[in-house]
């Protein structure tokens, strides 16, 4: 059974955890909607 | 009520636990004399027998709601991993290293419960968890996010990082599908 993934990574400088489940939910989303069986990186936030 | 014909009523108190707001009401067609001791005794008994049930019910829900490990894949569950992640990020500082975090998705999951049923569905998902773990290292973590979506924490990794530790789950899973066996036809 294949599974979709959406994957996202928390530096040191983050400080939130809630919009990091966002954005690893929004990942998985996309790699569903993009035929699933897949792994989708979260977008880099722009401050890191 | 009179309608029905109902013409009497009797009202027991039900007992949920502490909470005793509820009322059993028993209602007759009768005019007669009021129910008798046999059937108070009788009312008495369904009241207890309902509050009961009531309260066991509602405890069974605080329980799984605040039930840390899923029953079926031995994973932490509900509000663990919430917390977990909470801690994580506390330590992340200290740790000098980040973490990430990856969210799975069984595909066609609906499908497969729907046409092989929810048992078919519940191996699939301990199959998968068992995979999961196993596919983990030292000090990271799986947990079961809700139906078919797995969390997973992986320190020190980067975002590219961890989507090859996916990848690599996911070829693995491919690998173990069951092939059909071809065999000569006798």
């Amino acid at each position: 059974m294949s599974f979709s993934a959406g994957v996202a990574a928390f530096g040191v400088n983050d400080s939130e955890i809630l919009p990091m489940l966002e954005k690893i939910d929004h990942a998985l989303y996309r790699a569903k909607a993009d035929g699933r069986d897949q792994v989708r990186m979260a977008a880099q936030s722009s401050v890191s | 009520m009179n309608k029905l014909g109902l013409r009497t009523y009797s009202g027991l108190p039900v007992s949920v636990g502490e909470d005793s707001r509820w009322v059993l009401a028993f209602l007759r067609q009768h005019r007669e004399s009021p129910h008798d001791a046999v059937d108070v005794a009788y009312m008495g008994l369904i009241a207890d027998w309902l509050g009961n049930a009531l309260h066991q019910s509602a405890q069974k829900e605080l329980l799984q709601r605040i039930a840390l490990t899923d029953p079926l894949t031995g994973l932490p569950t509900g509000a663990r991993p919430r917390s977990d992640c909470k801690s994580e990020r506390a330590r992340t500082p200290r740790d000098g290293h980040g973490f990430a975090l990856a969210l799975v998705d069984l595909d066609h999951f609906k499908m497969v419960n729907d046409r092989y049923g929810h048992a078919v569905g519940d191996e699939v998902l301990k199959a998968a968890a068992r995979r999961f773990e196993s596919g983990m290292r030292e000090g990271d973590w799986v947990a079961r996010w809700g139906g078919e979506e797995f969390l997973f924490v992986l320190h020190g990794s980067t975002v590219e990082e961890a989507a090859s530790v996916m990848e690599r789950l996911a070829s693995q899973a491919v690998r173990r599908r069951s092939r059909p066996v071809l065999a000569p036809f006798p």
